[in-house]
């Protein structure tokens, strides 16, 4: 049996769905460790660019939610 | 504008970093050159080109046939990953700095997810300065390393990819002999 054949013979919106969560807990968790570390990198200084990048990290963070929605959906 | 400036409003008498004494001024902050950067923005840039312009890439790469709405999603996961990714990156460059001041010469050095590593030793304990330019691309756009050895048990501190070495090494030379003194 090929890997293709193999693949066929599987349920594929069972594959895609379990394909697409897994996706979206590691944008998740990836996200979230990123503003962690943001965190801690500016707990050192006083810096006045602060809120703008933390606005992003936080964005990233809501993208990778939605991106759970819509696997989920 | 130079690193300075992008944290501290030089008009107000604010810190720069924490634990900064109030009779400590800072003189200089160093940064490494953002061209040092580009092995990771290059890639970076490909990707996110790829991701947007070539749908059919991501499609026909794929003999399986998946859904449109997983192409989607796919599209929005390495989009994330990537800015992700950047953005980790551009923060462990902007917060990486070396600053000298009229007491110490501090090394904040963060690497990836959770590294970092901060190194300080104060003027009095300077033994010496020695500057390395190592490679093509240092040689090209004047980006040295300066090595500072420091007595005793004292951690040695780096500052890599500097650009201005020779200042930077005739500053803190003036400093280790004069310290808590303006040059």
């Amino acid at each position: 049996m090929t890997l293709n054949e193999f693949f066929l013979q599987l349920n594929f919106q069972n594959l895609e769905r379990f394909i697409l969560l897994a996706m979206s807990i590691f944008a998740i968790a990836y996200s979230l460790f990123v503003v962690r570390d943001l965190m801690d990198l500016q707990s050192h200084y006083e810096s006045k660019l602060e809120p703008l990048f933390m606005f992003f990290g936080v964005c990233l963070f809501i993208a990778s939610v939605f991106l759970l929605l819509f696997s989920l959906s | 504008m130079k690193p300075h400036e992008f944290f501290v409003d030089s008009n107000t008498k604010q810190k720069l970093f924490m634990g900064q004494n109030p009779n400590e001024r800072v003189i200089e902050v160093l940064r490494r050159g953002f061209i040092v950067e580009l092995s990771w923005l290059v890639p970076v840039v490909i990707i996110l080109f790829v991701v947007f312009f070539s749908d059919f890439i991501l499609r026909d790469s794929f003999l399986i046939p998946f859904s449109d709405n997983f192409f989607f999603c796919l599209k929005l996961f390495i989009l994330i990953v990537t800015l992700c990714f950047a953005f980790n990156k551009y923060n462990d460059w902007f917060y990486s700095v070396n600053i000298i001041t009229n007491h110490r010469v501090i090394d904040f050095e963060f690497i990836g997810l959770g590294i970092k590593k901060i190194v300080e030793t104060e003027l009095k304990n300077i033994q010496s300065i020695s500057v390395t330019n190592v490679g093509v691309w240092s040689f090209i756009f004047g980006l040295a390393d300066i090595h500072i050895l420091t007595s005793g048990d004292n951690p040695n501190i780096d500052f890599e990819y500097i650009t201005d070495s020779k200042r930077v090494q005739d500053l803190i030379s003036d400093l280790s002999r004069n310290p808590r003194r303006e040059v």
